[in-house]
């Protein structure tokens, strides 16, 4: 007598049937993928900009940044350099100031990655030229000589003795360096008056970072600064970013959005595929019931079989997910600030919203296979 | 194997059942009465809407009588809650089909497997006795076949075995021989009454064919809702 196997299970049984079905349950897969997708490369990307602005705002041990209050995006900041610093020179717990000058250009060259192009002004003396720790090369000293972050110089194959061509004025290239900032890692940086030249924005700084004094509180300074100064924004962690760019709740937001969008759009898939499951399993599930199931055990049934669905469809969307957001660090422009990260919490989040979409999508099913008489099971039509 | 112990004890008692369809303008059953013992096989024939199916559904706790007294092995089963009856259908009754209703994604070794599923013992416990009811049917070279590619005798064999996963005490068999040639059926039947007389159950098979009911101890014969004496 050949020897039997392991012995059948709830589990073996619910994935046999998944099996079964195969062509349905892939369909039903993608249909909950398409939502988990979504969920985890906006949430990764979301997770990535929030990295990248608390990276900026601590960068070479900065400990917050002053922008201008009430702009509508940060990179339309505009700040009289000097009028500020003397502001700032009024706060005691202020040890050391870094300007700093943002803008967009168009890319140099005619190699079609990027459309537009970060660029970034810094002193040479200051400390925020620290945060371009040469990877290769070294600082820059002169107006006419530029750092370029390590993705920059990767996407436009540039490399360090390089000429480079910025709104018609020509720049040595003398060294690459990687910050772990992602604005950084993908820009130029060059004399701030160089930025201000090419901006026509004489005097003018986008932001300033500050380093405080030892036990000295930021966001109760911040406070200060704005009370004595509304027209100034003190941000000393990425969640008081919102003063200056609603960039990163907006992201959050839309991560929400779809969030919800997939659980209607995923619990409907589910409820059409296991209704139509349990329609055509009619006879089998009477059967069940007729060697003495309960009704329980066919809800449950029914249930599992949905969440075997979302597990796929999720596991499918995760990965997805992750390939759609590393896409995005080779599309134009969006490369130089999107540089997705991966926390535990988003795979979870997703896996959640996969596994409840799908529970919620097969109450209505489970309910009506438990409540299939087993006299079905002895209809001969 | 058998939970029975041998004697002339009432395996059914039914008392004046009636059981009526579409607020009371079919009736199925019209004040049936009948005792069934212990071990005994009976077969029940009638033409088709005598009450026979109606009577195996109230047997077996598919439905309900609307009047009248069902026993069956001591548990009143008139006015039995859902639950119970489920409990009561897992562990005291194996049924077999006419259509032999195997799971078709399931091997034949798993189908009989699907009763125990719930029941105490690990999932070894619960293949290896499947594996040992196979035999007893004569297909342990089968087990791992899928019912598409079992003939037609032998998915009936499959069921008769899946009915006697949980040991139980009465097995009820309604037309299993009616997709079935007659060589086949025969086959069929002779290892129902096999398994009858070496696990000791009571055994009631629903019948159209008179070769089925000649090989029954006994023979109910019905006509529209009661017994036709």
């Amino acid at each position: 007598m050949p020897t039997p196997d392991k012995g059948l299970t709830l589990t073996r049984m619910i994935w046999r049937t998944l099996h079964r079905q195969l062509v349905r349950t892939s369909l039903s897969a993608l249909g909950v993928a398409i939502g988990v997708i979504a969920i985890v490369a906006l949430g990764a990307v979301a997770k990535g900009l929030r990295a990248s602005v608390q990276g900026s705002i601590k960068s070479s041990g900065s400990d917050m940044m002053i922008w201008q209050a009430g702009v509508a995006a940060d990179i339309f900041s505009s700040l009289d350099e000097a009028d500020t610093r003397k502001k700032l020179a009024e706060f005691s717990e202020i040890q050391d100031v870094a300007a700093g000058m943002s803008h967009l250009i168009r890319t140099p060259g005619a190699r079609g990655v990027a459309a537009l192009q970060i660029i970034i002004g810094i002193y040479p003396g200051e400390f925020g030229q620290q945060a371009q720790e040469p990877l290769d090369g070294r600082r820059f000293r002169t107006p006419s000589e530029i750092v370029v972050g390590y993705r920059f110089a990767e996407k436009q194959k540039l490399h360090v003795g390089e000429p480079i061509e910025i709104e018609g004025s020509t720049y040595q290239i003398v060294g690459t360096f990687r910050s772990g900032i992602v604005f950084y890692d993908g820009a130029i940086v060059m004399h701030i008056d160089e930025v201000r030249r090419i901006k026509i924005a004489d005097g003018r700084v986008t932001s300033f970072n500050l380093r405080l004094k030892p036990e000295t509180d930021p966001i109760e300074l911040g406070k200060r600064i704005e009370a004595r100064y509304p027209e100034l924004a003190a941000i000393a962690d990425e969640s008081q970013y919102n003063k200056i760019d609603q960039g990163l709740e907006a992201s959050d937001d839309m991560v929400g959005a779809v969030s919800f969008i997939a659980l209607i759009v995923g619990s409907l898939v589910i409820a059409n595929t296991m209704w139509m499951s349990v329609a055509q399993r009619t006879r089998e599930i009477g059967v069940l019931r007729a060697v003495g199931w309960p009704r329980r055990r066919i809800v449950g049934m029914v249930l599992m079989e949905a969440l075997g669905i979302g597990v796929i469809g999720g596991a499918i969307g995760m990965g997805l997910g992750v390939l759609l957001a590393e896409l995005t660090r080779s599309l134009p422009f969006s490369w130089q600030f999107m540089d997705p990260i991966y926390p535990p919490s988003i795979f979870l989040r997703a896996m959640g919203i996969a596994l409840l979409l799908s529970l919620v999508g097969a109450v209505i099913p489970a309910i009506r296979a438990s409540r299939i008489a087993p006299v079905e099971a002895l209809r001969y039509e | 194997m058998s939970k029975v112990e041998s004697g002339p004890h009432a395996a059914v008692s039914a008392r004046n059942l009636r059981k009526a369809y579409e607020s009371g303008r079919i009736i199925a059953l019209d004040d049936l009465s009948l005792d069934i013992s212990e071990g005994e096989f009976v077969a029940i024939c009638g033409p088709s809407g005598c009450g026979k199916s109606t009577l195996l559904n109230l047997i077996t706790c598919i439905d309900r009588p609307d009047s009248g007294s069902l026993r069956v092995f001591d548990r009143n089963l008139t006015r039995i809650n859902d639950l119970s009856a489920d409990a009561f259908r897992a562990n005291d009754v194996g049924l077999v089909f006419q259509l032999h209703n195997l799971l078709p994604h399931l091997t034949a070794l798993e189908n009989i497997q699907v009763p125990m599923l719930g029941q105490s013992g690990s999932a070894r416990d619960r293949s290896q006795r499947a594996a040992g009811l196979l035999q007893r049917v004569g297909l342990s070279d089968r087990m791992n076949s899928l019912p598409t590619t079992l003939s037609g005798g032998e998915r009936q064999r499959v069921a008769v075995a899946r009915a006697l996963a949980n040991q139980p005490r009465l097995i009820l068999a309604d037309e299993p021989t009616g997709s079935l040639d007659s060589t086949t059926g025969e086959r069929l039947m002779d290892l129902l009454m096999e398994l009858r007389d070496s696990m000791q159950v009571t055994l009631i098979v629903v019948t159209h064919e008179h070769g089925v009911a000649e090989k029954a101890d006994r023979t109910i014969r019905m006509l529209d809702g009661r017994i036709d004496d």
